[in-house]
């Protein structure tokens, strides 16, 4: 079967990409063929815009009776964060839409608030085929809004916790104003002299120079 | 024992590729070809690091008993979306500045990125009993290891440099199953950076030994005629080219009878006055570079960030000694272990080490036949693989 994979991906952090990379990782296991669209530049095979009605017009066009979709929403990640009634109505229609041309469909559930119980949240909520949910609490809420309980799936969070990162260095220069200096002298340094002496010669070189550079001309 | 090829993972792959940790994971992969193991690299058709052009064709290869898999690169060079450009970032890592996860998003994403080599590692990964990526900042790397965790090997070519101390590199490098270390500092690094995978190995670097060393037909056709230095690598700011070109010019001003010979990539740009005394002989063959080695009067390592420092071995077999820059740690351990480098810190004693050279050559020659030494002990490749494979049994076994 061939997937259209929509949402934050490898190597972006967080859990949006977590379980858009995961469901990527699973359906490529499982020997479907796979394209991932990502809303920034990632190791997605593409990126573009992933959000309001232009986007989901595009998501429409490219699922069908061939192709499957899974989906992460979130605000902000394909319906807009605080709409205004008629275009929270008009995007859930049009994913309601994809959701429906798709031979399957999956929707990752961010956020159960996007989909509040009535006419809005039905238009998504009864055509996918299964709600991925994170917590007990989001599953109970998007079955109340609606949703079948044998749609809703739930894959708990993982611990996320990172240890924090050492503290950066900061970096210095050093400067060399060019002016006279006496000629070189590294007295007798016969073949046998060691590194350390050869160093030595090289500091006390660089001593004598500073010396003349300290005297009056 | 998993079964299954080894796979090697690098930007960049070709014999005319320049640049260090390329060059030892080429050559480690056909020295593991060589004895016996089914190795693949997986990489893009870039050869130049400034581009990053399509110079290879996509697809697959095979040399010299090396599968070589070529990924489609999609050049990012250019504004990320809602960042700063690429300059601005580099800019604030370089002065140590923390980058927050959108901008290291961006600076990781905003070069380069290989989605097909992405895809094809998380669709493989159980086919491979190990992957080895290097070097440790670039995208095939750091989206690369969490595709394959455990099987993942790092030879990260760590620096003492701010691209090290990322969130995301840290994050990366410790989930990987295992490093490979040029040196001792690197891996003294990698531990107090808190990036180091939960294994390692110390297995060096290889240098091939040539047979010999002909009189260099390059000298002529240059019309080089005094001593020279010698300075093989990228000529960049961030190897020290520039300090190198300041030294030499007021060395030269004082006195000093030497020429300044380079070979490599990037703008030489002589000082002014001096243009007839640096020479850029740009790429040179493997077969020609060792004569130009066993012909300076001394090589200069200006660079601070090495993690192995080929070319300091390279001068080292060939019988030149090496004045090395000790802000790098790797190259100041390698030149006390081997007694065969001096070494100098800043521009004032880099410019009296070259007066030291046109002075007394003689004593600064009668410490490299140690380094010949040192090499031969430490980083031949057959010395160097059978570290690597200890190390890939060790993992397998594990």
């Amino acid at each position: 079967m061939r997937w259209l994979i929509v949402g934050p991906y490898a190597p972006e952090r967080g859990a949006g990409a977590r379980w858009t990379t995961l469901a990527a990782v699973e359906r490529i296991d499982a020997g479907d063929d796979v394209t991932v669209v990502s809303p920034r530049p990632s190791a997605a095979h593409r990126h573009q815009p992933l959000l309001g009605r232009r986007a989901l017009l595009d998501l429409v066009r490219e699922v069908g009776p061939d192709t499957a979709l899974w989906a992460r929403v979130e605000p902000g990640l394909l319906l807009t964060r605080e709409p205004s009634r008629a275009q929270a109505i008009v995007e859930r229609a049009l994913l309601g839409l994809a959701l429906r041309r798709a031979a399957r469909s999956v929707l990752d559930v961010g956020d159960p608030g996007m989909f509040p119980g009535g006419r809005a949240g039905a238009l998504v909520l009864g055509p996918v085929d299964e709600l991925v949910v994170h917590s007990e609490e989001h599953r109970a809420l998007l079955v109340a809004s609606g949703a079948a309980p044998e749609k809703v799936v739930l894959r708990p969070e993982p611990d996320e916790a990172q240890p924090a990162a050492p503290a950066p260095a900061a970096a210095a220069e050093a400067e060399t104003p060019a002016r006279p200096v006496p000629p070189a002298d590294f007295g007798d340094l016969p073949a046998g002299t060691d590194r350390e002496r050869l160093e030595a010669a090289i500091r006390a070189r660089v001593r004598a120079v500073e010396v003349s550079r300290d005297q009056p001309a | 024992m998993p079964e299954g090829p080894i796979a090697f993972v690098t930007p960049r792959y070709g014999p005319d590729v320049v640049g260090g940790s390329e060059a030892v994971s080429r050559e480690a992969a056909h020295g593991l070809a060589a004895r016996g193991w089914e190795v693949e690299v997986l990489t893009t058709p870039a050869r130049d690091h400034y581009t990053w052009a399509p110079a290879y064709p996509l697809g697959v290869s095979e040399h010299d008993g090396v599968v070589v898999r070529r990924f489609e690169l999609v050049n990012e060079q250019g504004r990320y979306p809602g960042q700063p450009d690429r300059g601005q970032l580099e800019q604030r890592i370089a002065d140590g500045l923390r980058l927050d996860e959108g901008q290291e998003q961006a600076w990781v994403n905003g070069l380069f990125r290989v989605p097909d080599l992405y895809h094809h590692l998380v669709r493989d990964r159980h086919r491979y009993r190990a992957v080895v990526f290097s070097p440790y900042l670039f995208w095939t790397t750091l989206v690369g290891v969490p595709a394959v965790g455990e099987r993942a090997i790092v030879m990260p070519c760590l620096h003492d440099e701010g691209y090290a101390r990322l969130d995301i590199v840290g994050r990366v490098l410790r989930g990987a199953g295992r490093a490979w270390y040029l040196a001792g500092p690197e891996r003294d690094l990698a531990e107090s950076l808190g990036c180091a995978p939960p294994a390692g190995d110390l297995t060096g670097a290889g240098v091939d030994v040539p047979e010999s060393y002909p009189p260099s037909r390059l000298l002529a056709e240059h019309g080089i005629e005094r001593p020279f230095l010698l300075y093989a690598g990228r000529r960049e700011e961030g190897k020290g080219w520039p300090v190198l070109l300041d030294a030499f010019a007021e060395a030269v001003r004082r006195g000093a009878d030497l020429d300044l010979v380079t070979m490599g990539v990037g703008p030489v740009v002589p000082p002014l006055g001096l243009e007839d005394r640096v020479h850029d002989l740009g790429f040179v063959s493997d077969e020609d570079a060792p004569s130009l080695f066993a012909a300076a009067a001394a090589y200069v390592q200006p660079s601070a960030n090495e993690s192995f420092s080929r070319t300091v071995m390279e001068a080292w077999l060939a019988g030149t000694p090496v004045l090395a820059n000790g802000a790098s740690a790797v190259v100041r351990w390698h030149c006390e272990r081997s007694g065969a480098g001096i070494v100098w810190t800043g521009v004032e004693e880099l410019t009296a080490a070259i007066e030291l050279v046109a002075a007394a050559p003689e004593a600064v020659a009668a410490i490299a036949p140690a380094g010949r030494e040192y090499v031969l002990e430490h980083y031949t490749w057959p010395t160097v693989l059978d570290h690597m494979e200890r190390s890939l049994e060790a993992m397998c076994a594990g």
